[in-house]
């Protein structure tokens, strides 16, 4: 009891007894989450405003007579001619370590009935992206842990790469498989106290999705114990455009943080398409004017100053990175749309999931010729590098052939070949969702692919048969996999380790 | 109907036709322009009263401070109050002075947008504030 009173004593102790001084306004308008309000001639664009109640809102409009602010709670307490505040602060959010394994919401209060967080910190949402000279090149892997992107469209640390498909093409498990993948290797690199270990903290804004979608994440992340490494942003469907506008830069923000710090961090934006339809509904309702698909003229920059904010930092300024992978959803595969190309031409490649892959059983369904990583080559690892160099080309052309080989009778045998070897790469890139494979292993299977050891398996049998290897791999071979860990190379001494590893693998498979 | 630019325009010039050269509003002078507008009547006459009625009253609230007061002693502060506030403005103050038993002590004014407050009910909303 006495603690509880010393708190307050001390509380009121450090209370200001100084006048304040505040410039005030009045609500003259008030609709779907958004007051116009008059007076308020000293806010500052962005600046925090203060309605009754303890309302938070945003000055986003400075007319002449009056100031259009959005609305960041329950607004049906308030009403025309209410009060308003200017606050003299931009809105910020708390950062930290302290948000690791929570779920907060667009302005970073928790919403997982974990308690309050324990943080000191805070950034402002909005910041200017790192310049030219803080920066530098991509030069360091980041594994998904899913073969057909780690091989074929490599992410590097800093790197932004978009993840752009159709509903329900496996948009959302890719950047969770990544995450998960994460954790994976944070505990392994933790338990193996290696002090140059650089461990990628996970930021996850789920942007206009059901509850029950974050749930099931949520609870994905969290059966695969990968929560500890993982702050959520979550701005619902439910919640209000303002907090969907506003929640992919608080987690900007918080991943922020962790790059300034020089750490590794790794943010998901799931996804801008609704980002852009939110922010569309605020510049509607306050009367911007509009321009294509009734999107505003800003629409682009909305984007572009969140994503640019994502960068490699050089060692003079601490050596962190933040990694984005932004979530588009198109319509009917239509790359062509507006904010699909807007997004694609700010970030450094893009991951296409094709529906009709995705219907054959093809997962991940990643499109070979409409995915590109344009800077995570240079960080992929020597070993893997040597491996899966020509795996794209192969199976680029193995697409092309089974398409015009479906009105050939008689094929040449090259032919025959090559599309014998794409159909088993095909198969050897099916994986499960939320079952990420080390690189040291992806490496070792498609190794064993290159040097021919798939090739008298009978094609249906392959996803089984690399399933069969992976887990040899982990098991018994241990040694070929270990040595590429640990030297990220494949020296002709590991190869021959690996030869006999998959010589007496390929004696018990059956 | 909304405003258009125009009639804003318009009525943000009627404002400046009010004014004295001190900054304050001639009641002459709004007289003239009234009469003025009943004669000429341009279109939508009714949205530019409105939004001239309004301008003038937005013009009146920077020099007409506002001082509510709470406690017993807050009365005999008004004068000092606009001594102050005249010290710091250009042109000259009007007060309104208002007992608003709600600050419980202290005291609130109000001139234009600005509101300076040093009363215990903004004190006690402060502390609210932080334990929240």
């Amino acid at each position: 009891m006495s603690s509880i009173t010393d708190l307050i004593r001390k509380e009121i102790e450090n209370l200001s007894t100084d006048a304040t001084r505040t410039n005030v306004g009045t609500i003259t308008t008030l609709a779907d989450g958004v007051a116009k309000v008059e007076g308020l001639s000293k806010v500052m664009f962005n600046e925090m405003v203060e309605f009754p109640n303890n309302i938070l809102g945003i000055a986003l409009n400075l007319e002449e007579d009056s100031v259009g602010c959005v609305l960041l709670g329950d607004t049906s307490s308030l009403k025309e001619g209410d009060e308003v505040r200017t606050t003299g602060k931009l809105l910020s959010v708390p950062v930290g370590k302290a948000l690791l394994g929570r779920v907060v919401d667009a302005v970073g209060r928790p919403i997982d009935g974990k308690g309050t967080i324990d943080s000191d910190q805070s950034f402002p949402v909005e910041r200017i992206a790192p310049g030219i000279i803080p920066r530098k090149s991509v030069d360091q892997p980041l594994q998904t842990g899913i073969m057909a992107v780690d091989s074929m469209v490599p992410i590097g640390r800093g790197q932004r790469e978009l993840i752009i498909g159709d509903r329900s093409t496996g948009k959302t498990t890719i950047a969770i498989d990544t995450i998960i993948n994460q954790a994976k290797i944070n505990k392994q690199g933790e338990k193996s106290g290696d002090p140059d270990f650089r461990p990628v903290y996970c930021i996850y804004v789920a942007l206009g999705q059901k509850n029950s979608n974050v749930a099931r994440t949520i609870k994905a992340l969290e059966e695969k114990g990968a929560m500890e490494y993982v702050t959520i942003v979550s701005a619902p469907a439910a919640d209000n455009p303002a907090n969907q506008y506003l929640a992919p830069y608080s987690g900007c923000a918080m991943g922020e943080w962790f790059m300034e710090n020089g750490m590794d961090a790794l943010i998901v934006y799931d996804d801008l398409s609704k980002h852009a339809v939110a922010y569309r509904q605020i510049s509607l309702i306050l009367k911007r004017p509009s321009g294509r698909e009734a999107y505003p003229g800003d629409v682009f920059y909305l984007h572009s100053r969140l994503l640019e904010r994502s960068a490699r930092l050089n060692e003079n300024s601490g050596n962190g990175s933040l990694t984005a992978l932004p979530i588009i959803e198109t319509q009917m595969g239509d790359v062509s749309g507006y904010i699909p190309t807007n997004v694609i031409s700010i970030t450094d490649g893009q991951i296409f999931l094709e529906t009709d892959l995705f219907n054959k059983g093809i997962k991940p369904a990643v499109s070979v010729g409409l995915s590109v990583s344009r800077v995570g080559s240079a960080a992929q690892i020597k070993a893997y590098k040597k491996v899966a160099g020509k795996v794209k080309l192969e199976l680029a052309q193995f697409r092309e052939l089974a398409a015009f080989s479906q009105f050939e009778s008689d094929l040449d045998a090259s032919t025959k070949a090559r599309l014998d070897r794409g159909a088993r790469i095909v198969e050897m890139f099916k994986q499960g969702a939320y079952n990420p494979v080390p690189v040291e292993v992806q490496t070792a299977v498609m190794w064993g692919m290159q040097n021919d050891f798939f090739d008298s398996i009978a094609v249906d049998d392959i996803t089984r048969s690399v399933e069969s290897l992976k887990e040899y791999l982990s098991t018994q071979g241990k040694e070929p996999c270990e040595e590429i860990y640990n030297s990220g190379k494949l020296e002709e001494s590991t190869e021959q380790q690996l030869r006999s590893a998959l010589e007496d693998w390929k004696r018990t498979f059956s | 109907m909304p405003a258009t630019i125009k009639q804003r325009r318009l009525a943000k010039s009627l404002l400046q036709l009010s004014l004295s050269d001190e900054g304050r509003i001639k009641r002459n002078s709004v007289e003239e322009i009234l009469e003025s507008l009943r004669v000429s009547r341009p279109t939508g006459l009714v949205t530019i009263l409105r939004l001239f009625l309004h301008q003038i009253r937005r013009h009146e609230y920077t020099y007409h401070a506002r001082v509510e007061y709470g406690g017993k002693e807050g009365e005999k502060l008004s004068e000092k109050i606009l001594e102050k506030l005249n010290q710091n403005s250009s042109k000259a103050l009007d007060l309104t002075v208002i007992d608003n038993p709600k600050l419980i002590a202290g005291c609130k004014i109000r001139l234009g947008d600005d509101v300076y407050e040093n009363s215990i009910s903004d004190r006690l909303n402060k502390l609210q504030k932080t334990f929240l």
